[in-house]
């Protein structure tokens, strides 16, 4: 009986230490270290990080090496504690300029008309976080990371040429493709000519103006070289660099100084940094929050500076004296597979092609999503000039857009009945794919399947195949091995808002993952020209002609694709903050990183 | 016993090879792949070379291959290629297993004694007011989704009321910052828990050998406590298991709704960005769990009930 007593006391002492250890936390956070001393109801962590701006996350930072971020889920974060040469400064009177950040000023250009060879002086006050001196050699070291050729760091291409083709940084990044030459690093368009000048040199002409845009690209920024070395593996094959807190080296505006993985990243004021007279928080604070509907009660529980506002939303708030909203940034097309073979390769007949685009009803559709009707390619926040004058506000830009946003369902009829005839086809039955999670997809998809079906008649049927996300953009993608891995899609992108050519590059023959055949060669010629022209360089109305052309042959020639609206971008700011700049800055976004709080 | 447990270890293993080996050629199979996103701004040069990097430009089988070489040699599950760039895949799940079985475990700990309670309570008041309460309750925490417990709790006990963070948050107490995600999950296995004991009290408790226990002299509830109870625990043991794993799949998306940085969360990401040694990662963790949960309960069968004994042979 004793025994049994004992036993029992045992078992019960057990339960009572897996239980302690279990409310205790049995291993703690993740990371950081929580204070834990909040008390007596009080749920919310409001107290802290007073002063700082707080905003979210809608998933948790892949990395801090801006090198390897594919999907930008850490971009506020590393372009904020990262230095690049160039970087958006406010210029006190609510706009901002591209400045120099590491560099002192402009580059030099040192060969004249050639315009290939540009030096760059920088900074000798500027500091690592440790108080480590910045120098030549650590920019030397960054673009040489960036364009390691056995690393092959997915951003490195655009370190290579994305603005800009340094000379040979794409053949030495892509060295050790068959077939390809070796490259050496002296070969390379960058180089270090004193401890605090460097030059650049690129392969085409370049002017001042692009290659500061290059320099502010992350891809460009800099990597500590002690720290980056300390996170090699035990067989130097893998890099760390960036995955945690120690692993990582700030050196721009903020400090990161908090990691609690998934859940809170915190970044607070630099004294060092160059423009620091003009920070006014003392730090930012990231949550992760990844739904939005959480997200927004965070910011009506006071939790969050700022929150997006999904298209559901934004009518609750338009006179919402917190309501703020931005040029769209997404588009959403219905992509036409024009090498598809179905259907005896109707979607390759032009006069189908118009019929889709003339039997869509984009006024409508766009209504269903608070969003603006689009029948263009370029949207309306792409600007072509410093001072922020709109691509979409030209006059000659928005001549050759079509009335009523392009909806002529009788047109539509005729060019129909007119592909079907062409094609020898009866009766037709087309499948589009969307991303079954994309609130915005779906809507386009289940209108267009009943409008479509009520102008062209019975003979016509469009089914519905929703997808998961990346399932509909293998399929997508999928064209250039299998014709006729799909017939319709729809699908958004985002083109860079201050680069007028960078929507068009999708359309150029030979583009290797484009969404959908095109070629025409005339298209490539003015994109040619566009891009690597001396005229379109210096000119920069000769240029907006180039892609007005571009964009009148791509629409309303060829009807390679169907817009159908750009999504609206707003969100709510807590009224409290005074933003630096007016108006959301092409390039540098609305600068939250020099805002301040006001109290009246 | 000894034997038996080293027998049931042997099987897990197997089952832990056929789950992996299945898990990677579905995960290779399925459309998507490490460039999703990023192939807009590479050239078809480094595209290549960056599938030959990680070996995908091989044959499905071999890369089968070289992945049971590295674990065999090596033990190198591989890193993250997408979620948490160039983190070994161990480095990532020990980082947040502690919380995702904080919340599993912290679940269990309250879904099994309110289930007994609540289970006990219903069948000695069988048929009255408080079994037709118990058993609407039950309806109801097993029809509705954790999930949808969680976004309900999110909605009222934190947003409107203001009772608990809406997200975890580690600058508070941790009881404090997962009670709502631990409450979601508690629902179900609550209500399992309570239906399967009604059942087996109720038969319990009209049994021949709680006549001869009142008739021994003992009071209702000793009789029930000290004979009924423990005998319809056996088979309520059995749907812990079950109630456990129930658990850890709401866990999968009740962590993501209150960000919790644990597990859940990011299997469902790796899953949807094609993180492919993060997801098997996280799919032989949550096997192995499964099995080892099993595993426990067949031995605590001995523990409860003294008559059954585990792997004796049929002439033992």
């Amino acid at each position: 009986m004793k025994h049994t007593s004992k036993k029992r006391k045992t078992r019960f002492m057990c339960m009572l230490l897996l239980l302690a250890l279990l409310l205790s936390g049995c291993g703690g956070s993740p990371s950081g270290d929580g204070n834990g001393d909040n008390e007596g109801g009080n749920t919310s962590a409001e107290g802290d990080y007073e002063g700082y701006y707080k905003t979210y996350l809608t998933a948790s930072i892949a990395t801090m090496n801006f090198l390897t971020d594919a999907d930008g889920t850490s971009t506020e974060l590393y372009s904020r504690s990262g230095l690049r040469l160039y970087n958006y400064v406010p210029d006190g009177n609510g706009g901002a300029s591209l400045e120099g950040e590491l560099a002192v000023s402009d580059p030099v250009c040192l060969d004249g008309d050639a315009g290939t060879t540009w030096e760059i002086t920088l900074r000798e006050n500027a500091k690592w976080q440790n108080g480590d001196a910045i120098t030549a050699d650590d920019f030397i070291f960054s673009m040489q990371t960036a364009l390691d050729p056995e690393q092959l760091y997915t951003e490195g291409s655009k370190a290579a040429n994305g603005l800009v083709e340094i000379q040979n940084a794409a053949a030495y990044l892509e060295q050790y493709a068959p077939g390809n030459s070796p490259v050496s690093w002296e070969d390379v368009g960058i180089k270090k000519t004193g401890d605090y000048t460097i030059q650049i040199i690129t392969e085409y002409k370049t002017n001042a103006e692009k290659i500061k845009q290059h320099f502010n690209m992350p891809s460009t920024m800099l990597v500590h070289q002690a720290t980056y070395e300390s996170c090699w593996d035990s067989s130097h094959a893998v890099n760390s660099y960036g995955s945690s807190l120690d692993k990582y080296m700030s050196c721009g505006e903020y400090i990161l100084t908090e990691w609690v993985t998934d859940s809170k990243y915190v970044l607070e004021k630099n004294p060092d940094y160059v423009h620091a007279d003009l920070i006014k928080l003392p730090g930012i604070v990231y949550r992760v929050v990844a739904d939005n509907n959480t997200a927004l009660e965070l910011f009506l529980q006071g939790e969050l500076t700022q929150v997006a506002l999904g298209s559901a939303e934004i009518e609750n708030y338009l006179q919402d004296p917190r309501y703020m909203s931005d040029p769209p940034l997404q588009q959403l097309n219905v992509l036409i597979n024009n090498r598809n073979t179905d259907n005896n390769g109707i979607l390759n007949n032009l006069n189908f092609r118009k019929a889709l685009f003339y039997a869509t009803d984009r006024e409508s559709i766009a209504a269903l999503r608070n969003a603006i009707p689009a029948t263009y390619i370029l949207g309306t926040k792409m600007i072509v000039d410093e001072s922020g004058t709109t691509f979409r506000s030209l006059e000659s830009s928005s001549a050759y857009l079509p009335e009523n946003y392009g909806y002529d369902p009788e047109y539509a009829k005729e060019c129909y009945d007119l592909a079907m005839e062409e094609c020898g086809l009866t009766s037709l039955n087309l499948t589009v794919i969307f991303s079954e999670s994309s609130p915005n997809q779906r809507p386009i998809a289940e209108y267009i399947q009943t409008s479509w079906k009520e102008i062209f008649g019975d003979s016509f049927t469009l089914t519905l195949d929703p997808k998961p996300t990346t399932v509909a953009y293998s399929q997508r993608k999928g064209w250039t091995s299998n014709p006729n891995s799909y017939e319709l899609a729809i699908e958004g992108y985002v083109p860079v808002d201050n680069i007028l050519t960078d929507a068009l590059k999708f359309y150029t023959t030979g583009y290797p993952n484009a969404n959908e055949y095109n070629n025409n060669e005339r298209v490539d010629a003015l994109y040619q020209e566009a891009v690597y022209g001396e005229q379109a360089l210096n000119d920069n109305d000769y240029l907006i002609s180039l892609v007005q052309q571009m964009e009148q042959i791509l629409i309303y020639e060829d009807y390679i694709t169907c817009p159908v609206f750009e999504i609206p971008n707003a969100w709510l700011l807590d009224e409290h903050v005074q933003l630096p700049v007016t108006e959301r800055v092409p390039g540098g976004g609305w600068m939250t990183d020099y805002a301040e709080f006001v109290t009246e | 016993m000894a034997k038996y447990i080293l027998k049931r270890i042997a099987g897990i293993f197997i089952v832990l090879f056929v789950v992996m080996t299945a898990a990677f050629f579905m995960m290779r199979l399925m459309p998507g792949g490490i460039l999703d996103g990023v192939e807009e701004n590479l050239s078809a040069d480094m595209r290549d070379l960056i599938y030959a990097k990680y070996n995908m430009d091989k044959p499905i089988w071999e890369q089968y291959l070289l992945f049971l070489k590295g674990i065999v040699t090596e033990w190198d599950w591989g890193v993250s290629l997408k979620l948490y760039v160039n983190v070994s895949v161990w480095d990532i799940l020990a980082e947040r297993i502690p919380i995702t079985l904080y919340l599993g475990f912290l679940s269990l700990l309250i879904s099994v004694p309110i289930g007994i309670a609540f289970g006990t309570l219903a069948a000695l008041k069988k048929n009255g007011i408080v079994d037709h309460a118990v058993s609407f309750l039950v309806v109801l925490f097993i029809s509705i989704p954790s999930f949808v417990m969680a976004t309900g709790l999110q909605y009222f006990v934190a947003y409107k009321w203001g009772w608990f963070p809406l997200i975890y948050d580690d600058s508070l107490p941790r009881i404090t910052t997962t009670f709502l995600p631990v409450l979601a999950l508690s629902f179900s296995p609550i209500a399992t828990i309570t239906r399967y004991l009604r059942a087996e009290l109720s038969e319990s408790l009209n049994s021949d050998y709680m006549l001869l226990a009142r008739t021994k002299g003992l009071t209702r509830v000793q009789a029930t406590m000290r004979h009924a109870l423990r005998n319809s625990l056996v088979p309520v043991v059995n749907v812990i298991v079950p109630a456990f794993i129930s658990i850890m799949g709401g866990s999968l998306v009740v962590e993501s709704i209150f960000g919790i940085p644990g597990l859940g969360g990011i299997t469902v990401r790796s899953i949807n960005v094609a993180d492919y040694s993060v997801t098997l990662a996280s799919l032989i963790y949550y096997t192995l769990i499964s099995l080892a949960a099993i595993l426990l309960v067949d031995i605590s069968y001995g523990l409860i009930d003294p008559r059954i004994r585990m792997g004796g042979s049929k002439d033992a």
